[in-house]
């Protein structure tokens, strides 16, 4: 009512009570004399004013005494102002909108703004409702608020991305607009088959229902998936249409137009569009189709011709790498993987990374698996690297050395001192986040972290300051991140050299530590091509041709984004299959609701006023009162 | 108020069902210590068969009734007299007011019965005329008994009227009086006093003889209501609460000047103006008219 809580709702039924004076008001009315008489224009004007003014008396006194009982049975039920904050309703509605790639299909997206349009204007009565948008991430348009027109402007304004589909993104995003509020989410997407990627599930309030409503993408859509420069340039364009498709696809180099191919498509096949055409060893080529009716994000690639320098990733070891081989597992895969993301890597040992007296470029990330034999100046080096915005991967296997590690990173880690051997079944993996880049490739399959056979590890006695990205089975941090300064440290509780554990030997091993590598050189110099949602900073996260600024240590460049290929792909998958990556959780704490409101309730205390304006109203009506009557007094003598 | 007196009281008469017997009643009361009146019509008309009585006179006898029914039986034969009377009686809704058990209009219907009977009795031909903004009915003068009858029937059945305009009544009968006569008017007069003035005077021009019997009840005369009260017009609905306490003097100086007015300017237009009280007997308007009848 009116924005308003109360904290003690039953005394509201006190508002009853001013049916008492209304009643007695009517039965005062009713139970005048009436005269019927024929004389009555002869009688004077003057008592007849006196009774308007007596009437007009009584209403005021009647609205006054209305007014204090009201006054009164409010202040008894604790008003307080809700405003906006969704966390002291009773109920908000979140309608959740899917912006990606897969649905900017224009027939798609007006199905969209259609559905969601709907789920607005059908949210309960007294809600407040609040808009979400999502692709790989979500963001939050509209708070919930009791203005259902921002949110439908809102939609109103919003308009498709080239985004890939992340239904987890969307749907953190308006958990968190809820805060803690019972209440719904209305989730509109197209169920992109990529939509629980990364993300095995999610825990929903059990006060909060999350309802889909799928919007059907028709299928046709035609993307350019993939340029090289193989034999000039080669691009792949895919087609998803039922039937066979037709497409004209152009060439252009550095914005000029320098070739175009008629291509022949089978339905739902790729085929290889080639031109061989000098090309520059400089700038950007883009090759495009026209597919009107699809997504258009999808209908242009774009290539950087300028060869990439691959980021520099140091592995730092105990031993000299040809003495010992740590760090060769990781060296090894992050290797194998340099076909789809090249990278330079380079193993060190303590030492030689002690002795390094020269400034040498600095790396994009460096991997430490082994501080045993850093000494103080390597450790200052390693630690100076960190603040300074470098990007490093802890390993804590056996060559770490625990009393020296705060020097050598800079930041006080409380560890067990010695390592813990967990029981066979608590040594299992569970990603915390699985939304993190770190688990793009391996947070959707739980069979390739929930079997890692891991031996021993070290136990983090502090968590505070970490965010936790995945814990062993018994509740220890696995994989934690923080800043330190401007600089980022994951650790990693256990070893990458196959001596602690067998994850080394894992098929999951390499994409997690490429996964690893790549979020950590994500904005490294050297790589000019990104594909969304991963851009470097300082970079539109739109498809197409950008200028990388300058840095330290980085010149100005010329990289391209594109979109993600997979969310071309109008598969979808089943709303069961959907819904059954949802997990009922905890009920949102009633009491904790209860809390906020006591908290708002006593910082405003709005009773005070009302009982200061009930005592006002009582010396109103008795000072309108007592005139009245004294008025009446002096009428009969 | 004894003998035959006591049925002047209008609270009495209220409890005697006949208009008829109440109009007898009162007239026989107030002709008890009358003499009757000597006048004589020029013409004579068949008013009725009676048995014969031993000194009825011979010539009276209808000697074809006695060869057909071998009856004695004598004719009786009615005057008519060359005085038209048209009784106006005010049937608005102010009429239908009454603070005891008879309202203005039971006592104008009484008074009118009376009159009506009283005017049979002297031979007069009488009318009747029921109005309130407009001449709702009327019934042309006769002396015939049959037209008695049906101007007491007619009182008996008047229907409630609605707001008063008394001039115009007054002048629509103006209209389509074709001799002179004498108009009683029987009203409470709760009108635009210029307006009756104007309309009664007319009738003085031409020459016709007119009572005024102004009817009100005690409390419009005296006023007696105490505490505030919501007063409603039962013409207009319209009310003004008042204090009867409070209003009471202007009240009543305002209706003493309308009477004073009244009596005034009709006493100056040669108009006979007589007050009347409900609650008093009727013999006062009835000798009112048996004294005009006299002059005239």
């Amino acid at each position: 009512m009116f924005g308003l809580g109360f904290l003690a709702p039953a005394f509201l039924a006190g508002l009853a009570a001013v049916a008492v004076p209304i009643l007695l008001h009517l039965y005062r009315r009713r139970t005048d004399r009436v005269v019927e008489f024929p004389a009555t224009p002869m009688l004077p004007e003057a008592p007849v004013q006196q009774q308007d003014r007596r009437r007009l008396r009584d209403l005021l006194l009647l609205a006054l005494r209305v007014a204090a009982l009201a006054v009164l049975a409010i202040s008894f039920a604790r008003p307080y102002v809700m405003g906006d904050d969704p966390r002291l309703r009773a109920s908000a509605t979140v309608v959740v909108v899917d912006t990606s790639l897969s649905v900017s299909a224009p027939a798609a997206w007006a199905d969209v703004r259609r559905t969601a349009r709907a789920a607005i204007d059908g949210a309960p009565v007294g809600d407040a409702v609040g808009l979400v948008a999502f692709d790989d991430r979500g963001r939050v348009l509209v708070r919930p608020t009791v203005n259902r027109a921002d949110a439908v402007t809102a939609l109103d304004a919003l308009t498709p991305g080239a985004g890939g589909t992340s239904a987890p993104a969307g749907l953190g995003v308006a958990l968190d607009a809820l805060a803690g509020t019972p209440g719904r989410i209305e989730v509109v997407t197209d169920l992109q088959q990529r939509s629980w990627s990364g993300a095995a599930s999610m825990a929903v309030p059990a006060d909060v229902t999350v309802r889909v409503h799928p919007v059907v993408v028709a299928p046709g859509n035609l993307a350019v998936t993939a340029v090289s420069r193989e034999g000039g340039v080669t691009a792949v364009v895919q087609s998803y249409a039922p039937g066979p498709r037709t497409v004209t696809a152009r060439l252009t180099v550095n914005g000029r137009a320098t070739g175009q191919r008629v291509v022949e498509l089978a339905p739902l096949a790729a085929a290889d569009v080639r031109f061989a055409t000098p090309i520059p060893a400089a700038g950007v080529a883009s090759v495009a189709i026209d597919d009107p009716g699809g997504a258009a994000a999808d209908n242009v690639r774009y290539l950087p011709l300028a060869p990439a320098p691959a980021p520099r990733v140091l592995v730092l070891t105990a031993e000299a790498p040809e003495s010992a081989r740590t760090g060769l597992y990781v060296q090894r895969a992050l290797e194998a993987g340099a076909d789809l993301w090249p990278v330079d890597v380079a193993v060190q040992d303590g030492r030689a990374f002690s002795a390094d007296a020269s400034p040498p470029a600095a790396p994009a990330a460096i991997v430490v698996v082994g501080t045993r034999t850093l000494d103080r100046r390597g450790r200052e080096r390693l630690s100076r690297y960190l603040r300074d915005g470098g990007r490093v991967l802890l390993s804590l296997g056996p060559d770490v050395d625990v009393p020296t590690l705060s020097d050598a990173i800079g930041l006080n880690v409380r560890l067990a001192p010695e390592p813990v051997t967990p029981a066979a079944d608590a040594a299992a993996i569970v990603a915390s986040d699985p939304r993190h880049p770190v688990w793009r490739q391996l947070a959707g399959s739980r069979s390739a972290l929930g079997r890692l056979p891991i031996e021993r590890f070290r136990q983090v006695l502090d968590e505070s300051g970490w965010t936790v990205l995945a814990r062993f089975a018994g509740g220890a941090v696995a994989l934690a991140e923080r800043d330190v300064e401007r600089g980022t440290l994951l650790l990693f509780a256990s070893d990458l050299d196959n001596r602690w554990n067998r994850f080394p030997l894992e098929p999951g091993f390499a994409p997690f530590v490429i996964d690893v590598a790549r979020y950590l050189t994500r904005d490294a110099e050297g790589r000019l091509a990104f594909v969304l949602p991963v851009v470097p900073d300082g970079v539109p996260a739109t498809p197409g041709a950008h200028t990388l600024p300058p840095a330290e240590g980085r010149a100005p460049a010329t990289v391209v984004v594109n979109v993600d290929p997979g969310e071309s792909d109008p598969a979808t998958t089943t709303l069961d299959a959907f819904m059954a990556h949802l997990q009922p959780g905890d009920t949102t704490s009633r009491a904790e609701a209860d809390d906020r409101a006591r908290a708002r309730e006593e910082q405003q205390r709005l009773w005070q006023r009302g009982l200061a304006v009930l005592l006002l109203l009582l010396v109103v009506e008795g000072v309108i009162g007592r005139a009245g009557w004294r008025r009446r007094a002096a009428e009969t003598g | 108020m004894a003998g035959p007196a006591r049925y002047l009281d209008p609270a009495v008469l209220a409890r005697i069902g006949s208009l008829d017997l109440k109009a007898r009643t009162v007239v026989e009361g107030v002709l008890s210590g009358l003499h009757r009146s000597p006048r004589r019509g020029f013409s004579v008309e068949f008013a009725e068969y009676r048995q014969y009585i031993p000194g009825d006179p011979l010539t009276l006898l209808d000697w074809k009734v006695y060869a057909r029914s071998d009856r004695h039986v004598v004719k009786k034969f009615e005057e008519e007299t060359s005085l038209d009377c048209h009784l106006l009686v005010d049937i608005s809704g102010s009429m239908a007011y009454g603070s005891h058990a008879v309202t203005k209009r039971d006592y104008a219907c009484y008074l009118a019965a009376s009159l009506a009977y009283l005017m049979h009795r002297q031979r007069d031909a009488v009318g009747l005329i029921a109005f309130d903004e407009a001449i709702v009915q009327r019934l042309g003068p006769s002396a015939r008994a049959t037209h008695l009858r049906a101007v007491l029937l007619a009182l008996e059945r008047l229907p409630s009227g609605a707001k008063t305009n008394v001039a115009r009544p007054l002048e629509d009968l103006a209209r389509v009086m074709s001799k002179r006569g004498l108009v009683v008017v029987i009203s409470d007069l709760l009108d635009r006093p210029d307006d009756v003035v104007r309309g009664l005077r007319q009738f003085r021009q031409r020459g016709t003889d007119v009572i005024v019997f102004h009817v009100l009840d005690p409390q419009e005369l005296r006023f007696q209501f105490d505490g505030a009260a919501r007063f409603r017009d039962l013409e207009s609905a319209s009310e003004v609460f008042a204090d009867a306490d409070v209003v009471r003097d202007d009240y009543l100086r305002a209706m003493t000047g309308l009477i004073d007015r009244y009596r005034r300017e009709l006493g100056g237009a040669g108009i006979d103006y007589h007050l009347l009280d409900t609650s008093q007997p009727l013999d006062l308007a009835l000798t009112s008219y048996l004294t005009l009848r006299s002059r005239t």
